[in-house]
């Protein structure tokens, strides 16, 4: 887009509209004050006025001629601006961080310490400040508002505010977020708000009229015919109606003057935020994104107040109309990059965001990149709603039921195994599980030279640092048994990219959220965060579920185990979660189908040994640790060919092998779980899942992690 | 009557050509303050890559020479920029400062290129940190530049717009110079890679 030209365009078109609004009121005025004149001998008015036919014969003089209409005129001309500036004192005096405040934005100070995503705001919006060269304004978080969504607030450029949602950090990338932001810096700039003010005013300066008509109709109201209520005299009747209906139409007219100014500045503040950035794709990303009114509403009453002033559609579904303060995004886009929506979103995918906004949003959530949010939907939760098409209506959407990979039966059905950590979780480990570079042999590594106790204690001060940075609320909830459930669950969702809807009717069905809207503002809150060690938040949760009953716990664990299981891939991580929390919550280790012995261990000898080689494979795999090292570390000869096994293994087979080490005796165990110690500390770190691996490992085999800080032997180290 | 029109119309005049000059000031003063942005945020950068340099010593030991070149183009900078922000309207200054940034620019990339090679370095927190600070002043200081640039465009416009050029050649409002690039190599930016995975 040629952003100068539509600036300019923009522009002259919001002049000839603010002329027009003046224009209107007056001739509102005129149009009051010629009926008068024209209906007034007919209603025998109080004053002195020369009837048309004596006006007409030129009678009078002139001053006689122009006393009343220039009075009336004038009055009323009068009237509406002073009802126009007491409406605009009393909106322009709550200030900005009131107003801003009273939308329940928390302020993002500029010395106090930030979370991650709370300081690439601050810096966006500096960014933004410098580009367009004004001040930088507030910053305020919505933080009970996971939908996303922005606003520019603030009369001034020296007095303003942007308030961003909770969603808007976690759903928008670095770009996205700058063009958005460049979008309410533009507002701003442009003096929108202003305009706004000014034009709420003036409208409320017509209604003025409206009012006084009603005031002078009401004693109307009264079942008595007009002629005979001796308290109506006639001439106020009649000038009640003028007012009510002139003011009526003033109003509407008014408000669609005042809708189309306010979409012709939406449109300057796009070509502004285009001129800032130079970025005009992530403007059209970010604007997509909000295509869906769910990934935007807004929850909370304080902000639905504020509704105007949000680019985001608060509450409804956003239909164009006369009255909309905004144009349609897709116009915007359009306009933006002509052409885009079209090549990038056909009608039919798009159909389909705006069908499922609910999957959508969640997908967001867990996407930065510009278009993947958009396969995401496409993969988990349209499919999931293409299956279910299929099912209800007749069979006829066959290419859809085709890549429609999710059956509600799961539990039963062969489970596959994708040996990743979903990547928001667990940056450092985004190598597929089993394709990492083993050659990355850095031997002289930091973890190595530290004590284990000295890494297990501080994985958990990471999880307790995790903790106290959370709301107080929030961190209370995991030692309340009323809501450790909903606390955990949260958090376990919020660690996926995109909630598919059999996730969301599953939850929904186990009752434990009142609404999805709680859901969501948990979740949200937890996305925006990196989650350290699961499980050693899930021990810090384990004493709340004490009061549970056997049911309940049991209930508890089956819903989890559904949702992990949902996709048909059981992941390391979620292995070790419900591991975890199934030995914790007092069940024994199992998981819930009978898993047989893996085809390549059959004798009995062999089992163990073979046993010790899928969690070492495990575990050597996380810490690239090389898999020809491995038998020295064991010391033992592998049973099967390590490489070829790690094609095959399965996450059954780690709870066989689990079990199968369970068997043994103590002290066997100790000295292996040191062998697994050692593994994972080969490579620089000793990480947060590796520490959940091992963790999950010893609860299962009734061990502490933290008393088994013991070094292993010497000849170890000197073995690899 | 005559003459009270011709001394009514040679004050409208007057005031017209003052109107005309101080829009042109204000123009000059826009840009001007543009330039002072970018100086903060060139400074910024400055203050910047010494903590960075130090904080990656410990591990690039074998790449002394690029810590060596990095902090060799930065103090070559500050003193370009010191001149420079002294009078941002010499052609001669302003190019010294463009040459001196570019090859910083050129350096840093470099810097942060070994450090990708480098995974220690990324796992560092405090690596993590300077990293995002130097990406936010990056675009700050491009940021700053285009405001600077957007702000010459609007005053040489106006500068060459009848009648406008005519007041500017009387008062000798020189042409201003963009911030720009000069060698081509010099305009890829620096890269700086936030993933973490």
């Amino acid at each position: 887009m040629n952003f100068f030209r539509a600036q300019e365009q923009a522009r002259s078109l919001s002049v000839q509209l603010i002329v027009l609004f003046i224009g209107a009121v007056f001739f509102l005025a005129f149009a009051t004050t010629s009926l008068v004149i024209f209906l007034g001998p007919y209603l025998r008015l109080p004053i002195d006025m020369p009837s048309m036919t004596e006006i007409l014969r030129g009678d009078v003089s002139m001053s006689m001629k122009w006393k009343w209409p220039s009075l009336i005129f004038f009055s009323l001309t009068l009237l509406i601006s002073l009802a126009s500036a007491i409406k605009y004192w009393a909106l322009s005096v709550a200030g900005t961080q009131g107003i801003a405040e009273g939308m329940g934005g928390r302020l993002i100070s500029f010395d106090q310490e930030l979370l991650p995503p709370e300081k690439v705001l601050r810096n966006i919006v500096e960014e933004m400040a410098i580009s367009a060269s004004i001040p930088v304004p507030l910053i305020f978080i919505l933080d009970e508002e996971p939908g996303i969504n922005s606003a520019a607030i603030g009369l001034s450029i020296d007095d303003s505010a942007i308030v961003v949602t909770l969603g808007f950090l976690k759903g928008y990338s670095r770009s996205e977020a700058q063009a958005v932001i460049a979008h309410e810096v533009s507002h701003i700039l442009n003096g929108d708000m202003r305009l706004n003010l000014n034009m709420v005013a003036i409208l409320h300066g017509i209604l003025f009229f409206t009012h006084t008509g009603k005031k002078l109709l009401k004693p109307m109201r009264s079942n008595l015919p007009i002629r005979k209520n001796p308290f109506v005299p006639l001439p106020l009747v009649v000038i009640g109606i003028i007012l009510f209906t002139l003011g009526s139409v003033g109003h509407f007219l008014g408000r669609l003057i005042k809708a189309s100014i306010s979409r012709q500045r939406e449109f300057l503040a796009d070509a502004t935020a285009v001129q800032l950035t130079r970025n005009p794709l992530a403007l059209s990303t970010a604007l997509t994104k909000l295509l869906t009114w769910e990934t935007t509403k807004l929850l909370t009453r304080s902000s639905i107040d504020f509704s105007h002033s949000f680019i985001g559609a608060a509450q409804t579904v956003p239909t164009f109309s006369w009255l909309a303060s905004h144009p349609s995004l897709k116009l915007r886009i359009e306009a933006i990059n002509p052409g885009w929506l079209k090549r990038n979103f056909p009608p039919k995918i798009l159909k389909t965001i705006m069908r499922e906004p609910l999957t959508t949003m969640l997908a967001i959530w867990g996407h930065d990149d510009r278009l993947s949010f958009l396969t995401t939907t496409l993969s988990s939760g349209s499919s999931a709603l293409a299956h279910q098409d299929t099912q209800n209506s007749t069979y006829n959407a066959s290419n859809m039921a085709e890549e429609a990979p999710i059956t509600p039966q799961t539990p039963h059905g062969h489970l596959l195994v994708t040996q990743t950590f979903p990547k928001t979780l667990r940056p450092e480990n985004a190598h597929s599980f089993f394709e990492g570079d083993q050659e990355s042999g850095k031997k002289d590594s930091l973890a190595q030279n530290r004590s284990i106790s000295r890494l297990i204690a501080e994985t958990s001060h990471r999880a307790q640092n995790f903790l106290t940075a959370l709301p107080p609320d929030l961190y209370s909830k995991f030692y309340e048994s009323q809501e450790v459930e909903r606390v955990l669950l949260a958090l376990i969702m919020s660690i996926y990219p995109g909630v598919n809807r059999l996730n969301q009717k599953t939850i929904n069905d186990a009752g434990i959220f009142q609404n999805t809207d709680e859901f969501l503002v948990m979740c949200a809150k937890f996305s925006c965060l990196e989650i350290p060690s699961l499980t050693h938040i899930i021990s810090l949760a384990l004493p709340a579920f004490r009061q549970f009953t056997h049911t309940k716990k049991y209930s508890f664990l089956r819903l989890i185990y559904q949702i992990f299981t949902s996709d048909r891939h059981l992941e390391l991580f979620e292995w070790t979660c419900y591991i975890y929390l199934r030995k914790g919550l007092g069940f024994p280790l199992s998981l819930d189908y009978e898993s047989p012995p893996p085809t390549f261990l059959s004798e009995h000898r062999e089992k163990i040994a073979g046993s010790m080689y899928i969690i070492a494979l495990f575990l050597a795999t996380l810490s690239t640790y090389p898999l020809d090292s491995l038998p020295l570390v064991l010391d033992l000869k592998p049973p099967f060919d390590l490489n070829q096994i790690k094609k095959e293994i399965k996450m059954e087979d780690l709870t066989y092998a689990t079990l199968q080490i369970g068997k043994l005796p103590k002290k066997s165990i100790t000295k292996f779980l040191n062998h697994c110690l050692f593994i994972s500390r080969f490579n620089e770190e000793f990480s947060d899942n590796e520490y959940d691996i091992l963790n999950a490992l010893c609860v299962s085999w009734g061990f502490n992690l933290r008393q088994l800080g013991e070094d292993p032997p010497l000849d170890l180290k000197t073995a690899a | 009557m005559n003459s009270s029109v011709i001394i009514v119309l040679t004050i409208a005049i007057i005031l017209f050509w003052i109107s005309l000059y101080n829009r042109l000031v204000k123009m000059r003063n826009y840009y001007e303050n543009a330039f002072s942005q970018i100086d903060v945020q060139l400074k910024r950068r400055y203050d910047l890559i010494p903590n960075l340099v130090e904080t990656a010593k410990g591990y690039l030991e074998h790449e002394k020479s690029t810590l060596e070149a990095v902090i060799k183009a930065r103090s070559a900078a500050v003193s370009a920029c010191g001149a420079a922000a002294k009078d941002p309207s010499s052609t001669h200054e302003m190019t010294k400062l463009t040459e001196a940034e570019g090859f910083l620019q050129q350096s840093l990339g470099k810097l942060l290129a070994v450090m990708e090679a480098y995974p220690d370095l990324k796992g560092d927190q405090h690596i993590l940190d300077v990293m995002e600070e130097l990406r936010t002043t990056e675009n700050k200081i491009s940021f700053a530049r285009q405001a600077f640039n957007d702000a010459v465009m609007r005053f040489n416009v106006l500068r060459e717009t009848f009648p406008i050029n005519l007041v500017a050649v009387l008062f000798r409002f020189r042409q201003a110079i963009y911030f720009e690039l000069s060698n081509p190599s010099e305009r890829e930016a620096v890269k700086v890679s936030f993933k973490r995975d």
